[in-house]
């Protein structure tokens, strides 16, 4: 199966890279629709700004390949952080922007919740499941994700599969179907977030490509 | 709930990573890819590369290093050194970097957070604030603390949450080196000045010092260099003397030292001979993912 990472020019791809490759998968980046259409695996990272990503999308020529690879093929999609939030209807962040209404949600700024919350929300926070999903099958009450944005997804109940606390409950992954994202960076969790990751492949039927990664400990 | 972070700052200097003292004198320690592998390893929450010349030196921190050290970290790298437009933090993004550092830039070009915050967002952009202490107030240095500015270190840190930034790293000059703990009165002034999330450097000594230091102001995290970077599993042992003192951090390497005996200042206490002598043929089998 193909795996393929999204490259719209939005931040480090490179992490994401890393990570895949480290447990043993044959990855490629690719910044074309054909890269898309072909791939059986979409990974979409993203830091930045939601407006300035759409924007991009939309000049690289990506928006259809996404859309199709989603909506009309259903095949698995994995959104990391700005690319779980593109995955909303709209975003308020600078400025009003559409995204790509996979998920009945939107796109708000973590400063409209009111409370005294210090902005960007970054750092490691644990995770609590809400719905049943492969990715956090195995996540204790004391693993922890490290998180880094300024936005929140607020989406349909059904779709969110965990939550994390920062001012009260807030959507840190995401399940529909084939499409599976986190606000969080897998790629930046240390041995956690690589233990999702491979969750997350075994989840969507991505053969194991050899032995187990095996990390020393020291 | 989010946690405290601990993190590991690596100091570049001509390629090495370095020991600073007072921002003057520097003592070789390692390659920096190898500290970054080992902070790595035993769980930093998050490290900062610093290339301390390269401002001086008219040139950026080198694309290459960036991605030596991204290659071996799986927590969040943050990058700074003679970044000073917009295409040096994409280039460096690009090299392997999470998380931009920006400092004698911001004093030169008010105007590239702004730019940089439109481009890669706020949570992208950590301001490093070097200051030294002035009457009861302290005041802003530029140029690897070699130029006084003479603004206060509120009005800077309100003029950066105002232009964008997303994180403030507070540097306490007058402390860098010392090892007798953070400038706390610095650290409470700050986190009331603004809503950003802000980071202590400067004093780390001894694990106490974190505890002294999160007792007293409501920073997001605490960073050192030199305190780490001579003792085996420095930052998991600071951690779990932390977490026993009640203070909410990630300690999920795996070494935990959570049920060890601390003494004096968060050092670890001796074993007795029988515990490692039980040790002594245990199995460690690498974990599987």
């Amino acid at each position: 199966m193909l795996i393929r990472i999204v490259d719209y020019g939005m931040g480090n791809l490179r992490s994401v890279y890393n990570a895949v490759r480290f447990l043993g998968y044959d990855v490629r980046i690719g910044d074309d629709a054909d890269t898309v259409a072909a791939a059986d695996v979409v990974v979409l990272p993203g830091v930045g700004a939601f407006g300035q990503a759409m924007e991009n999308i939309h000049r690289l020529g990506l928006y259809d390949a996404l859309d199709e690879h989603v909506r009309s093929k259903g095949k698995p999609f994995f959104g990391i952080c700005l690319g779980m939030q593109l995955a909303a209807r709209s975003s308020g962040e600078r400025g009003a922007h559409a995204g790509f209404g996979w998920i009945d949600g939107d796109v708000v700024s973590l400063a409209d919740r009111g409370a005294p919350l210090r902005v960007p929300h970054v750092g490691w926070n644990t995770l609590r499941p809400v719905t049943p999903s492969p990715l956090t099958e195995d996540v204790q009450p004391s693993t922890s994700f490290y998180f880094d944005h300024s936005f929140e997804l607020r989406c349909d109940a059904r779709y969110t599969a965990a939550v994390c606390d920062y001012g009260g409950d807030l959507v840190a992954a995401i399940r529909k179907d084939n499409l599976f994202a986190t606000q969080f960076h897998p790629e930046k969790s240390q041995s956690s977030g690589l233990r999702l990751l491979r969750r997350f492949f075994d989840a969507v039927g991505v053969p194991r490509p050899r032995p187990n990664q095996r990390i020393v400990r020291c | 709930m989010l946690k405290r972070r601990i993190i590991a700052v690596v100091l570049v200097h001509r390629g090495h990573a370095v020991q600073s003292i007072g921002f003057r004198r520097y003592l070789p320690v390692s390659d920096p890819a190898i500290s970054v592998e080992f902070f790595n390893a035993w769980g930093a929450d998050e490290i900062v590369l610093l290339d301390i010349r390269a401002s001086r030196e008219g040139r950026r921190i080198p694309g290459e290093l960036v991605t030596a050290a991204a290659n071996r970290c799986f927590a969040p790298l943050t990058v700074g050194g003679g970044l000073w437009s917009v295409e040096d933090i994409r280039a460096t993004l690009e090299a392997g970097a999470d998380k931009i550092v920006l400092n004698t830039a911001v004093l030169a070009d008010p105007a590239l957070i702004p730019a940089a915050a439109d481009r890669f967002g706020s949570q992208c952009l950590v301001a490093s604030v070097d200051v030294r202490r002035d009457g009861g107030g302290y005041t802003v240095f530029a140029d690897s603390g070699r130029v006084d500015t003479g603004r206060p270190v509120v009005d800077h840190a309100r003029g950066l949450e105002d232009a964008g930034v997303g994180e403030i790293l507070l540097n306490a000059i007058d402390r860098d080196g010392r090892k007798d703990g953070f400038e706390l009165d610095l650290y409470r002034m700050a986190v009331e000045a603004v809503s950003i999330p802000v980071i202590a450097l400067g004093g780390a000594g001894e694990p106490a010092h974190f505890v002294e230091l999160f007792d007293a102001a409501d920073v997001s995290a605490a960073a050192a260099a030199n305190f780490f970077n001579f003792t085996e599993h420095s930052i998991t042992i600071a951690k779990a003397f932390l977490r026993r003192q009640g203070i909410d951090v990630r300690l999920d390497s795996h070494a935990r030292y959570d049920d060890n005996e601390f003494g004096a200042g968060g050092r670890l206490a001796r074993r007795t001979d029988d515990y490692l002598q039980a040790q002594f043929w245990e199995d460690h089998p690498p974990e599987e993912i």
